[in-house]
């Protein structure tokens, strides 16, 4: 596959995303239902509720990388402890500093 | 996520993680269901390992996951109700015991145990108490069978003063609630008729007629049940002539100078309780109507093993508690002590002097509870003798006191006033 092409496909998928995001509005439906986008909870700056992502990439007591959907967050901060972790969603607890979107 | 409770009924271990890839381990957990918890890494011995928490049950499907992702695990502790069956297995008595008194409690916080009346004044706690007697609420019965509205509603009628009142629970207790009618209506006092009579033979010394025509004067001669002031007041016409009689109560403050008698007599032996120093204390318990002390058994052991045998007589002191629990929990168990003390009567005998002054005391006394009522003593003679049993001391005074009791004026009275009138 040449360059030219992986640009045309990522083009393309950044119009498809916008185009979900925008049916979304027009219907008022959740944007995390139509274009899986990852929800985030945050309950002060101590606990962080997230839902609708695919997993773990790295964990240490001072970041957690999550993957989500096209892209990965970030969680900085320190004493960072995972409270559950479920198929449906999972709760960081800690000293959370920042959370930051790393875009592929 | 589930809480506490239900982690606890179906028991889960706390894990230790090493390898390197614990976050596809935690991924693949995932993936198959298995629900971690508590995930925070450490170190030990000089590398990252993960502490984590997870079903007992889920426990056993990590297995080819673990293997799949070079990870380890170990399991540093258990936790929760399963892992407790074998130590409750080995105090089932006491398990059992906890349980059965948990049931019990929960058996007799359906019945009354205590009575409590809240805000009576004119109304005493023993017409209270007949009242519910007569509702037939008692101690022991069930709280359902109760009707706390209708019992109200009774004891308004029965009580007219009772302007308000509420019959409720606290835990066992039941409390009987009341207002009352603290203003008291003008009293209206039916004008029937009533003459003053002597209740004492007697001179009088005054009199002050409020109401009514007085009969006597000071410084007359009067007998017992004599009228001293007449309720029917005469109306006389322009020739002074008697046309009738209008009806009142008589009233008046009369004083009198009667005589009074005294006689009081002592015995020169007397008797006195004399302890003997042997004092039993013992606790004792009641559950319902069924009570039970060590009472029995004493006297069983007294008799028969250390074979005392004596006629003498127990003073008995009882100290009884009812048990509470959160001070509103009333129920049907009570403890305490039975304090018993051994006498017996011994009789002595005063002497000369002891019963003069014994007399003179009394005397005093008597004297002084006159004085009280408002008697005046106008003159003493006292007299102390030797009699067969003991010593008598018989006196007469002479005393001005107040006098007169109302009587009704009897039905003819008029008519008899009024011939009487006729014939002058």
């Amino acid at each position: 596959m040449s360059r030219h092409d992986t640009k045309y496909r990522d083009i393309l998928k950044q119009d498809m995303v916008s185009a979900g995001e925008r049916f979304a509005d027009a219907f008022s439906l959740p944007k995390d239902m139509v274009v899986n986008a990852t929800l985030f909870h945050m309950v002060g700056t101590s606990e962080l509720f997230i839902e609708n992502f695919k997993g773990i990439i790295s964990y240490t007591c001072h970041s957690i990388l999550i993957k989500g959907s096209n892209v990965k967050y970030c969680v900085c901060g320190e004493c960072l402890t995972i409270e559950y972790y479920s198929n449906e969603d999972m709760k960081i607890s800690g000293q959370i500093m920042e959370v930051r979107v790393i875009r592929d | 996520m589930q809480n506490g409770w239900i982690r606890f009924v179906r028991g889960f271990l706390v894990i230790r993680i090493d390898g390197d890839y614990m976050e596809r381990f935690f991924n693949m957990c995932r993936m198959h269901d298995i629900d971690l918890w508590g995930i925070r890494k450490e170190k030990a011995e000089e590398k990252d390992i993960c502490m984590c928490e997870a079903y007992a049950t889920d426990f056993f499907r990590m297995p080819p996951l673990l293997r799949k992702t070079g990870t380890k695990a170990h399991v540093v502790r258990k936790k929760g109700l399963p892992f407790y069956f074998p130590f409750i297995k080995k105090r089932i008595i006491f398990f059992a015991g906890v349980i059965l008194c948990l049931a019990l409690l929960n058996y007799v916080t359906d019945y009354v145990w205590a009575i409590e009346y809240v805000g009576n004044l004119q109304v005493s706690d023993d017409e209270l108490s007949d009242f519910l007697e007569q509702e037939s609420i008692h101690y022991g019965m069930k709280k359902s069978s109760i009707n706390c509205e209708e019992k109200e509603k009774r004891l308004r009628e029965t009580f007219q003063n009772v302007t308000w009142t509420s019959i409720y629970f606290e835990g066992t207790k039941l409390f009987v609630e009341v207002k009352e009618n603290e203003k008291t209506e003008p009293v209206q006092i039916e004008t029937r008729g009533t003459n003053i009579i002597a209740n004492e033979a007697g001179t009088i010394t005054s009199i002050v007629t409020r109401n009514g025509v007085p009969k006597v004067k000071a410084g007359d001669r009067v007998e017992k049940g004599q009228i001293l002031v007449a309720g029917g007041v005469p109306v006389y016409d322009e020739g002074k002539n008697i046309v009738g009689f209008q009806i009142y109560d008589a009233d008046a403050d009369i004083y009198i100078r009667t005589p009074v008698e005294y006689k009081c007599e002592i015995n020169s032996g007397y008797p006195v309780m004399v302890y003997t120093g042997d004092h039993v204390r013992m606790g004792f318990a009641e559950i319902g109507s069924y009570h039970i002390d060590g009472m029995p058994v004493w006297n069983f052991i007294e008799r028969n093993i250390l074979k005392k045998e004596n006629e003498n007589l127990y003073e008995t002191a009882v100290e009884k508690h009812q048990i509470v629990l959160l001070d509103n929990i009333f129920l049907p168990v009570y403890y305490g002590s039975i304090d018993r003390k051994e006498y017996y009567i011994k009789y002595f005998n005063y002497t000369e002097e002891e019963m003069k002054e014994k007399l003179s005391e009394n005397f005093e006394k008597f004297i002084s509870g006159l004085e009280e009522k408002g008697v005046q003593i106008v003159e003493k003679n006292v007299k102390m003798e030797k009699s067969s049993k003991g010593m008598e001391l018989s006196g007469s005074l002479l005393v001005v006191k107040q006098t007169g009791e109302t009587a009704d004026i009897p039905a003819d009275i008029t008519q008899e006033n009024e011939t009487d009138q006729m014939e002058e």
